[in-house]
């Protein structure tokens, strides 16, 4: 801060003590003296302060909660970037294109592509820059330029490309009658054009006849390839996640896909997946269909497409066309020509053409696209196709001609045996393929671990993001991958909706966990890890369910016998927004004393409910007053206690001025029901000290005290947070020294707000230890008399029903009513009142299985006959 | 969840002198950078989870949006007065930056044209003249922090944290009048920065 804003700011604050203005003036013209800047300065400065008003007073903008998935708003008339939309010129699965104008640095019309469904743009964006280089050095007639490549404003990517103004090259054939020739010489122009882009180093990827466009060029017909670099981008392959999601969109291209590609198996693609796809094309320019139509894949389902893709030969073209039956009349009128002409135009050469680029085998297929030009140049100039090998395949066809019979046998066993050694080699090869695959991959695995312990979080996804679509470790990369997007990503990194990217992770993991279940059902900590997935995914059933499943494992039939009703919310009535926390439920049970806010917020507030039975809802609270102190607006801590049994005597826990430290116990008494309570009194040492006593609950005989020592704990405990007890002889008598309930009951985690039942037998308690369902859960231990000589027993989990992923708190019980506090969801926001009936604490041990006569007969019973049954 | 209170937990054993204002201010900065990725993650999980929750046209306010993180991260933990500081300390910051990012996202999707749009997180500031409002105010906030770092941080934790003046007061550790002052100072000053700017660009 410098000098002249000190001085401005000590004058100001000086000024603004002034009520009058006259005066507020003639202060600051002396203050300022001959210095008119810093007058003139301080003059605009009070004048702002004057005009204030609620200023910043007012909390930010609300967020206008808008629902809905994101609406496809692209249209004409929108700009992306610098991009004007004109019109849509085309719409596909994946994709929508427009005409669009580009405005600078040169106005000229272009093609957008936005890609519609669900990727992650980031990824295709860093994809597509990767290979931006290479695209920006194709430079033919053939290739329509990849421009750029961005993000839309709902997120989704898109790419800029040249315009092509012309059809798919197979409906320009039909539609203009070509001949077989015609067709191959503008097919060869497809080959150059490909080859072209290989040579730069760019593999299309996705060939097929709606990506060769056919536009004319000096009134000749130029094809055009469109889409380089695009599938590559958009990663458009076939991997088990896009499996499912996009199978419909697939199976549109899956005619034109390589076998490689066609694999689930994530083996490298290469220029030969291009030619495949060419040799695609080529059957579809000579036969009017391909070889293997779509329909067909469509119908035989996945695998089975795969299948076909990977092992089917393929049907020659000339005998395809024999199959078509009255469609090859029409196929050959487009060809301008007769059926049988057209069979015999493409019978021999085309045939081996055709074949040898769609040999399932890459290697025996076309070595670069301009071999496959080559041997249709070859074709068309009437000269020997590579292809075919005359010599030999004319003496074998010879030679078959005059042997048939015996030929067959002989080959036939020879195929089978060949076929048997061939493929337990090629599954050999696989295995150790894979094998080799796997350890590298799981070699990357722990390296990304490693980065993420060091915190290098970037490194660690840059590590992850080559093996994420693996087969062998993907899912195990994405959800880490997913993980360091939660809890390693920097505020700033943050691009994509948080929704999607922890609804994607959470599903990513209910996966994760799901196939760990598969592996070994009896794997109680993976439930209990989906159920927390599905917490969050707000699927309360899936919850339910895993969450039972975990405790059947984990209990071994030996549940706690503890059944609850379900968990009911209080209303809207009683909660809020806030958390309503503290609370305290007399012993009559007809009111519920709690707070409203938090312990943070000014808005403390007590409030009372009431009701006139058990059996009513609750009334609309009532305040009480402010809780906190209003003269330091420091809160002041109230955590009421239990009344004994005659409504005489209440402790709380409090950290108001007097105590010894943190929260201490005090003690209220009042001479009547009705009365005012005195002043609360500290009990002072031995049961209070600079550490914490909390949450104090009194049993019905008024002679034990529980506490616990929570935040700050007591010497001498065990863990974290302990539950402690002081005892007294008689009403009358003076607390002893507090002793911590010990090992049994308490646990290394923390373990708080005691809560013991009317009957003494339970103590209920909160508790974070391993065990639970996430967060806080309430625990409860039993013991057989009420009586300072019977032992308090291990605790058992209340189990599901009650406890949840999200965090229960204990808060107090009236007769068959226990009320907590949790934050799971269906609430209203926060910590909130929840109820639930203890049917029975049956020695059977199914779970939360309450049976609707059981409901009945806890409905009827009054708390005292069920905490009678308890007795048992 | 015991995440949050684990870090606050570590401040406080780590603090060294809190009655100093440039130690609270540091501690601050300290707790914010570590606080702030999962308070962030946090508030923008909680207005998602709004989303899916609430029908349509209701509206949250992002104070309570703190508020209701603040519970969820701290639970019913009881915090000295000093972390609850540390803590909407980071919450303000990611609050602030979580709106700022909106405003930024709304107006460049105004300049794109189009009239409704659902942002990356599916929140939008409700008023529609607000998202300039913010920036401005967000551009002047970063020039007082410049200059003043107490100041910066009085105003983000009233404006973006929506605690009182006396608990702002309490957060930094400063009295309850030298907080008014700062305020009325911090917020002349605001205003004054933020007409400048419209006179700039009429």
């Amino acid at each position: 801060m410098d000098v002249e804003q000190k001085t401005e700011e000590a004058v100001f604050k000086q000024a603004i003590k002034l009520e009058s203005h006259a005066e507020r003036a003639a202060f600051v013209r002396q203050a300022c003296g001959s210095d008119t800047r810093l007058l003139s300065r301080l003059e605009i400065l009070l004048q702002a302060h004057d005009e204030a008003g609620d200023f910043l007073e007012t909390p930010p903008v609300d967020f206008d909660v808008v629902l809905g998935n994101s609406p496809v708003s692209e249209g004409p008339g929108t700009v992306i970037g610098r991009y004007k939309l004109l019109e849509k010129i085309g719409e596909g699965g994946m994709a929508a294109v427009y005409m669009a104008e580009q405005t600078e640095p040169i106005r000229r019309k272009v093609a957008l592509k936005i890609i519609k469904l669900g990727m992650d743009t980031r990824q295709v964006i860093a994809r597509f820059e990767a290979e931006r280089q290479a695209l920006a050095l194709m430079d033919h007639v053939s290739i329509a330029k990849v421009l750029d490549a961005g993000a839309t404003e709902t997120g989704r990517p898109y790419f800029v490309m040249e315009l092509v103004q012309g059809v798919s090259i197979t409906e320009y054939c039909d539609k203009n009658n070509l001949s077989t020739k015609d067709r191959l010489a503008l097919f060869l122009q497809v080959c150059h054009a490909v080859q072209h882009a290989h040579q730069k180093g760019i593999i299309h990827r996705d060939l097929k006849p709606s990506n060769v466009m056919v536009t004319h060029h000096d009134g000749k017909p130029v094809p055009k390839v469109i889409d380089f670099g695009i599938a590559k981008a958009t990663n458009q392959r076939l991997t088990e996640k896009t499996l499912f999601t996009r199978y419909a969109h697939i199976v549109g291209t899956t005619a034109y896909m390589s076998p490689e590609q066609a694999e689930l198996s994530d083996l490298d693609v290469d220029t030969r997946s291009d030619i495949y796809s060419l040799g695609v094309l080529l059957y579809e320019l000579l036969t009017g269909t391909t070889p293997f139509s779509e329909e067909e894949l469509r119908k035989a389902g996945y695998i089975e497409m795969q299948r076909v893709i990977r092992e089917q030969e393929p049907i020659k073209p000339s005998t395809k066309l024999s199959t078509l039956g009255d469609t090859l009349t029409d196929i050959a009128k487009h060809r301008g020509c007769t059926p049988d002409l057209l069979r015999k135009a493409v019978r021999g050469d085309l045939d081996w053409i055709v074949m040898k680029s769609l040999e399932k085998d890459r290697i025996r297929r076309y070595d670069t696209a301009i071999h496959l030009a080559e041997d249709i140049q070859r074709h068309l100039d009437q000269r020997p196709v590579l292809a075919r090998a005359p010599g030999k395949a004319y003496c074998l066809r010879k030679f078959l001609r005059r042997n048939r019979s015996r030929v067959i046998a002989v080959l036939t066993i020879m195929a089978i045996v060949s076929i048997a050694v061939l493929s337990y080699f090629r599954s050999q090869y696989q295995a150790r393929l894979a094998e080799a695959q796997a350890a590298r991959e799981t070699a990357i695995l722990s390296e990304a671990r490693r980065l993420i312990e060091k915190g290098a979080y970037a490194a660690a996804r840059q590590t992850l993001r080559p093996i994420l679509e693996s087969t062998y470790t993907g899912l195990e990369a994405r959800v880490l991958f997913a993980d360091i997007m939660v809890d390693g990503r920097g505020p700033d990194e943050a691009g994509e909706g948080v929704e999607t990217i922890m609804e994607k992770h959470y599903r990513e993991r209910v996966r994760y966990y799901t196939e760990k279940i598969e592996a070994g059902p009896d794997d109680a900590n993976s439930y209990l890890q989906r159920a927390q997935q599905y917490y969050y995914l707000g699927r309360e059933d899936e919850t339910n369910d895993d969450m039972r499943r975990y405790a059947t494992i984990v209990t071994k039939g030996t549940f706690t016998g503890f059944r609850f009703s379900r968990p009911k919310n209080l209303g809207r009535d009683i909660n809020t927004w806030t958390q309503e926390f503290p609370l305290w439920l007399t012993n009559e049970g007809l009111s519920l004393w709690f707070h409203r806010g938090n312990m943070f917020i000014e808005v403390s507030e007590g409030f009372v409910a009431t009701r006139a039975t058990r059996n009513d809802s609750w009334g609309t609270p009532v305040s009480v007053g402010l809780w906190s102190d209003p003269s330091t607006f420091k809160p002041v801590g109230v955590i009421p206690g239990v009344t004994i049994d005659d409504g005489l005597e209440m402790y709380i826990s409090d950290i108001r001025p007097g105590g010894h430290g943190s929260y201490d116990i005090w003690e209220m008494k009042r001479p009547a029901i009705g009365a005012n309570w005195s002043e609360p009194v500290n009990l002072d040492l031995p049961v209070n000290s600079e550490s914490s006593e909390y949450r104090p609950t009194i049993s019905l005989d008024g002679l034990e005290l529980y506490f616990s020592d929570f935040p700050k704990p007591r010497p001498g405990g065990w863990g974290r947070a302990d539950i402690w007890v002081t005892r007294r002889a008689s009403r009358d008598g003076t607390w002893g020294e507090p002793g911590d309930l010990g090992p049994t009951v308490n646990s290394a985690s923390r373990d708080h707000t005691p809560l013991i039942s009317p009957d003494g037998l339970s103590l209920y308690f909160a508790s974070d230890r391993p065990g639970g369902y996430g967060g806080f859960d309430i625990w409860v231990t039993r013991r057989t008399m009420a009586s300072a000589s019977a032992p308090w027993g291990p605790p058992v989990n209340l189990g599901p029903s009650v406890n949840t992923p999200a965090s229960e708190l204990t808060q107090c019980i009236s007769g068959n009513t226990l009320c907590f506090a949790s934050t799971r969801p269906g609430g209203y926001g926060g910590y909130d009142v929840w109820e639930a009936r203890i049917l029975a604490p049956s020695s059977d041990s199914e779970p939360n299985n309450s049976t609707g006569s059981r409901d009945k007969a806890a409905e009827s019973d009054g708390g005292k006959e069920v905490l009678a049954e308890q007795n048992n | 969840m015991s995440d949050v209170t684990r870090i606050l937990n570590a401040i406080e054993r780590g603090d060294g002198d809190p009655k100093r204002e440039e130690s609270r201010l540091g501690t601050h900065a300290k707790a914010t950078d570590e606080l702030l990725p999962l308070v962030y993650e946090e508030l923008r999980l909680l207005a998602a989870q709004k989303l899916s929750h609430e029908p349509p046209g209701q509206t949250l306010q992002a104070t309570a949006l703190v508020h209701e993180a603040y519970i969820r991260l701290v639970g019913d933990t009881p915090q000295s007065w000093e972390n609850r500081g540390h803590f909407f300390a980071a919450a303000a910051e990611a609050m602030r930056r979580i709106l700022v990012d909106n405003a930024r996202r709304k107006k460049s999707s105004k300049h794109g044209g189009q009239c409704r749009r659902v942002g990356l997180t599916g929140i939008e500031p409700a008023v529609a003249d607000a998202g300039d409002g913010l920036l401005a105010l967000n551009e002047a906030l970063q020039k007082l922090a410049d200059k003043d770092k107490a100041k910066a941080e009085l105003v983000k934790l009233r404006y973006f944290a929506g605690l009182t003046l006396d608990q702002a007061a309490e957060a930094l550790g400063i009295s309850r009048s030298t907080a008014y002052e700062h305020w009325a100072y911090a917020r002349a000053w605001l205003r004054v920065e933020m007409t400048k700017g419209d006179d700039a660009t009429p």
